[in-house]
């Protein structure tokens, strides 16, 4: 990361400075855009909320008090929009944890070769149910921990784990499924 | 092979665990090859998806951003700015939605009072409490009033995040509370902790 942290960034935005607020936007735009997309899945919904979280950033940025991370805060602010959007469509989905079973998830040759390929991975990430594409998107988009996610998420850790152990389970699978039947990348 | 383990892959993968948890996955991955292909296997994931972002606004969402709080800005001074402004609102939704419950909550008045207006702590959230983020401008009064009629103590929070862990008082319904607090406009979310 280059120029100021994002905690001097968020001071000076606090303070009304929009070149503080310009920086905040090009350091965390396409993360915080990649994470409402895997939400809403609809890019023109995933640009208006990017918009409002932004906007909420620039209102409340003197609120921040520096007991997480800023980026921790910052997707808390767009999950809970993008969960207030679910809601206005329609309740929200049960949970979709799953019952914990035996791990089946395959790692052959297969699986790590379709692990290297855009196409694939793009694929199986699609497939993925929002709260299972949510978590492994996070760890692996934005490299958050279990327990930041839980708070992101406002899921306790247990729940996150879950999670993403059956997403990882299932985006294995969906990736050896691919090769075993030969989908192109 | 311990499941914890394999869900502590993915986060061995992005670099995040303690230490210990890395040297338990470590330890585990150098028995078991089968696993430490799965690792692999994870980290060619993690790879691909980094390597590639869908098209995001880029500029010309900043430029819309920057226009927006313009017209903020500009808003003429005699008018609040609107989360301010809801604020009357929500003391006024939170006084008829009292009423509403007024039936509901009868048989809580029955019962001996809650001992600290609303305000319990506990040291962790009960089964069935509920997790919920306000508008960040509710003030103090509204929110007695909010748990008041919807039969709700605080058991938790707020959390860096702001959110707040609710129980409902005595023997209350969590489900009935749940919507009475989802029918509050200054209420951003609200679920249930199972």
């Amino acid at each position: 990361m280059t120029g100021p942290d994002d905690t001097a960034l968020l001071a000076r935005i606090a303070t009304g400075d929009r070149d503080a607020l310009a920086a905040f936007y090009r350091r965390h735009e396409r993360g915080l855009y990649r994470f409402i997309l895997s939400r809403l899945n609809d890019p023109t919904e995933a640009s208006d909320l990017l918009h409002d979280v932004f906007l909420e950033v620039w209102r409340v940025a003197d609120r921040f008090e520096g007991r997480s991370k800023v980026t921790t805060w910052l997707f808390g602010i767009a999950w809970r929009r993008a969960a207030d959007r679910h809601r206005s469509r329609a309740r929200m989905a049960p949970t979709d944890d799953v019952p914990e079973t035996a791990d089946d998830a395959p790692a052959g040759e297969a699986c790590l070769l379709a692990a290297q390929e855009s196409e694939h991975v793009r694929h199986c990430m699609g497939t993925l149910k929002p709260d299972h594409r949510t978590a492994i998107g996070l760890a692996f988009w934005e490299d958050l921990s279990y327990r930041e996610i839980a708070e992101v998420t406002g899921a306790p850790e247990g729940t996150v784990k879950t999670r993403v152990f059956h997403a990882k389970r299932l985006l294995l699978r969906c990736l050896e499924g691919r090769v075993a039947r030969g989908a192109k990348a | 092979m311990s499941g914890d383990v394999r869900a502590l892959l993915p986060f061995h993968a992005n670099g995040t665990l303690d230490p210990q948890e890395r040297a338990a996955v470590e330890a585990a991955l150098a028995a078991d090859p089968a696993l430490a292909r799965e690792a692999e296997a994870l980290r060619r994931a993690r790879a691909t998806l980094r390597a590639e972002a869908p098209p995001a606004p880029g500029e010309a969402g900043l430029e819309r951003l920057l226009a927006a709080i313009d017209a903020e800005a500009a808003r003429p001074a005699a008018a609040p700015p609107a989360n301010l402004d809801r604020a009357p609102v929500w003391r006024a939704a939170a006084a008829i939605l009292a009423a509403v419950a007024l039936g509901q909550a009868a048989w809580i008045a029955t019962r001996p009072a809650p001992e600290t207006d609303g305000y319990t702590l506990a040291g962790g959230p009960p089964e069935g409490a509920i997790r919920v983020a306000f508008a960040p401008d509710l003030d103090e009064a509204d929110l007695r009033a909010v748990l008041r009629s919807a039969g709700l103590e605080v058991v938790g929070g707020p959390s860096a995040l702001g959110l707040w862990t609710l129980a409902p008082v005595g023997d209350g319904d969590v489900d009935t509370a749940l919507d009475l607090l989802r029918g509050f406009p200054f209420t951003e979310s609200a679920d249930r902790i199972r």
